[in-house]
């Protein structure tokens, strides 16, 4: 299309044109592993506690790089390793999980994750495994609320 | 982490490159891909963006090329090597001065943050982040650091631009006061190249003999220079004796003899000058190179150490040239003579000493006569 750069077609349409290659520059602009149109289910992050405007403006509204970051998210194996370590008892491994579960989530203002994996962190660095334990049904709870809400 | 005795050679040519290109790469840090991302987005309009995964990874980038790298966002905790364990490494490179470090960290540890600005880093922020906050900190600190590398660079330049000009001035001193006294010493048919011996010859005897080991490099330099103007007084004496071919009446000597005191007098009216070394150490040598050892020279009658050292020089200096050269009232004597009439007073006593270091040196002056 005359007059219209390639990154500028992406970056409005959301849609890659058949063949598109994209250039280092447009990482920012432009997922390579989604095919399908943009779409923010932005209600249903909003249901599963998730701040949305203040998780858009961490990224300065670019609603592209949002949508990877939620993909990001949603692969992210922090929760995975936090129930399995509180599982073996392992506090270490446990702490770092949910070190690493709240560094995530609050990236992306997921409010009810987030405050959970600070108590959970909490409670492991105080070396209380059951207090630790207590917490993870509601955990378990909110972090699936929000893969659904992520689609 | 590879060889580092390289790593310290890279540094320090990617430390001149700083001179030529300004940084354009911000190096992120951090084993989470979503803060990279994130961090990355909120200067990707500025700067190129590398990534690194940990500490190790992030170490890898900044030494490959320390020059284009503007700043670096860190994160602490990371596997292998953590964000400390760069800052450490990165610090004892010495390259903190020229690229800021952010510590971006989630971690509200006292002790962390202590130890980071202890190494050196500029700024701690926290996570998660606020864009407007981070940006304007990061910004600001990378401009101040460029305003810092443009400063260096024009003061750099100010200062060679300075000396260059000194040297200037220098060298036109020494022209102007050379051709003044070759200007003076012309009138009795010598040639600019007596006044030249004169200082290269005092300039031998006080660098390569005991005779100067009192002075200072630049002092003997004066010396030398104020040599050049022993007999400007000269100029105060009337032709028909300056240039008469045979012997002076005792009358005429007298007054041949005033050019001593008349040069130290005209090298004492130029208020100037008055201060500069060169010409305390001229008015001196020109009142005092015909003084002599014993005490029967002229015009003050000093003997022996009442002799500044660098009168006695050039006054040797000055008989040891009129001997070998060819004068109105006289020809060039050889070598041999020369050495023989200065050794056994025919011009005059000199201190044992004196004679002592000339002879040392004597091969090396007189290749000046080659």
């Amino acid at each position: 299309m005359p007059g219209v750069s390639d990154v500028d077609f992406v970056a409005v349409s959301g849609m890659a044109p058949p063949g598109y290659v994209p250039r280092e520059a447009s990482r920012y602009f432009f997922c390579p592993s989604r095919d399908k149109e943009l779409e923010m289910n932005r209600d249903a992050l909003i249901a599963a506690g998730m701040d949305v405007d203040d998780a858009l403006s961490r990224v300065l509204g670019n609603e592209m790089l949002f949508d990877r970051l939620l993909g990001l998210y949603a692969a992210d194996g922090s929760y995975a390793g936090l129930k399995d370590a509180l599982e073996r008892g392992d506090l270490e491994a446990a702490e770092a999980s949910a070190h690493a579960l709240k560094g995530v989530s609050a990236n992306l203002s997921l409010v009810p994750v987030r405050d959970l994996a600070m108590k959970i962190l909490a409670d492991t660095r105080a070396g209380d495994l059951d207090g630790a334990r207590s917490l993870m049904p509601a955990l378990d709870e909110a972090q699936q609320a929000a893969l659904r809400a992520i689609g | 982490m590879e060889d580092r005795r390289t790593a310290g050679d890279m540094v320090a040519s990617a430390l001149a490159d700083f001179a030529l290109a300004e940084p354009d790469t911000m190096l992120i840090v951090d084993d989470d891909p979503v803060n990279r991302l994130v961090l990355g987005n909120i200067f990707s309009d500025v700067y190129r963006i590398e990534e690194a995964e940990d500490g190790r990874e992030g170490l890898k980038s900044i030494f490959a090329s320390p020059g284009s790298i503007s700043a670096i966002l860190l994160d602490y905790r990371m596997p292998h090597v953590d964000g400390l364990g760069l800052l450490e490494q990165v610090a004892a490179a010495g390259l903190l001065a020229q690229v800021p470090v952010f510590l971006i960290s989630a971690e509200a540890d006292g002790e962390v943050m202590r130890r980071a600005y202890e190494l050196g880093v500029m700024d701690v922020i926290e996570k998660p982040v606020v864009p407007f906050v981070v940006r304007r900190r990061v910004l600001s600190v990378v401009e101040l650091y460029a305003a810092r590398r443009r400063l260096s660079g024009v003061v750099r330049d100010q200062q060679e631009e300075l000396l260059r000009r000194a040297a200037k001035i220098i060298e036109l001193n020494r022209s102007m006061i050379e051709a003044l006294a070759a200007a003076i010493e012309f009138r009795d048919g010598e040639s600019g190249e007596h006044v030249r011996r004169i200082h290269d010859i005092t300039h031998t005897m006080l660098t390569r003999t005991e005779l100067g080991r009192d002075l200072t490099s630049d002092e003997i330099d004066d010396i030398s220079l104020a040599a050049i103007m022993h007999d400007v007084g000269k100029i105060a004496i009337p032709d028909a004796i300056l240039s008469k071919p045979g012997k002076l009446t005792d009358e005429e000597y007298g007054i041949m003899k005033t050019h001593t005191l008349q040069g130290e007098r005209l090298l004492g009216m130029i208020p100037a000058v008055a201060d500069i070394p060169a010409f305390t150490y001229a008015r001196d040598i020109a009142r005092h190179h015909h003084e002599r050892w014993d005490g029967r020279g002229y015009p003050d009658g000093l003997a022996g150490d009442e002799i500044s050292i660098w009168a006695q020089v050039v006054s040797l200096a000055d008989v040891y040239d009129a001997l070998l050269s060819p004068r109105c009232y006289k020809e060039s004597f050889s070598r041999e003579r020369a050495l023989a009439m200065i050794h056994e007073g025919a011009c005059g006593t000199f201190n044992p000493a004196l004679l002592a270091a000339f002879d040392h040196v004597e091969p090396e002056l007189h290749r000046l006569y080659a």
